[in-house]
């Protein structure tokens, strides 16, 4: 029966109190960081906004490469990766889906506008939001292969919406951005405070699969990659 | 100013609600 790894009792801790207060840290920056002299104080969204994108990325990213490494061996730990990754990833493309808005209020005068870049990166979250509801309406190892090649289809759209503001024109996201030192330690700290905080919260949704898989070797197979109220 | 107080109490607040909810799943499993 697999049982959580000691390891994940260590590191969990660690990770979680370093990456808490290095977001703490990062919002304190943010509050202090100099105020854009364009846009106001409202610019100030940008230090959880980007983080919070490129954290969706990697873990979407982190998905597509487990999901690969799912189907070459089989082996439900990858599975497991891919899931975990996908979820908390999930919650960071929904952070940057509410912030984009408040951003686009101030700067653009609308809360939503079709340009590319706003327009992928919807389809990207339909899509991933369409993983979880797959997912959760099936059974055991069909779970697995359907979920592992919906993970590796749906990265097609990451490298898409990375260079959406390069490929089409009317793009209102900017190629470069000038920015203060100040502003650009604030955005990068911000960027490693996310990063860590991104790695915590995997390793902690690993722990439901691990139990998950526990509970189906014990004697419930229906309930395997099936975490929670989805086991069938 | 507001709509970023709202975008940085809107981040805290989804991921507390994750938090929660995935520490109540894992509870949930190890309890049965």
């Amino acid at each position: 029966m697999p049982t959580i790894p000691r390891w994940f009792d260590r590191l969990g801790p660690i990770l979680w109190a370093a990456s808490l207060a290095l977001v703490a840290y990062s919002f304190w920056l943010a509050m202090r960081a100099p105020i854009e002299v364009q846009m106001g104080p409202v610019q100030k969204i940008v230090y959880v906004h980007v983080p919070s994108a490129i954290a969706t990325l990697i873990g979407f990213g982190i998905t597509f490469a487990a999901s690969i490494a799912y189907l070459a061996t089989k082996e439900w730990r990858w599975d497991a990766l891919a899931a975990s990754s996908c979820e908390v990833a999930m919650v960071s493309a929904t952070v940057v889906m509410i912030t984009g808005p408040l951003w686009a209020r101030s700067a653009w005068n609308t809360w939503w506008t079709w340009e590319p870049r706003l327009t992928t990166f919807l389809i990207l979250w339909i899509l991933y939001a369409g993983y979880h509801v797959v997912r959760a309406s099936l059974r055991s190892h069909a779970r697995r292969t359907v979920s592992a090649v919906m993970g590796i289809v749906f990265f097609v759209n990451l490298p898409i919406v990375w260079k959406s503001i390069e490929w089409w024109r009317g793009s209102l996201h900017p190629k470069n951005v000038t920015m203060t030192p100040e502003m650009r330690g604030t955005l990068l700290v911000g960027m490693a405070a996310w990063m860590l905080f991104y790695a915590a919260a995997t390793l902690q949704r690993l722990r439901i699969e691990w139990r998950a898989e526990a509970r189906a070797e014990a004697g419930n197979p229906d309930s395997a990659g099936a975490p929670g109220g989805a086991r069938a | 100013m507001t709509y970023a107080v709202i975008a940085y109490l809107i981040t805290i607040a989804l991921w507390f609600l994750w938090g929660v909810a995935t520490l109540r799943r894992e509870r949930s499993l190890r309890d049965d």
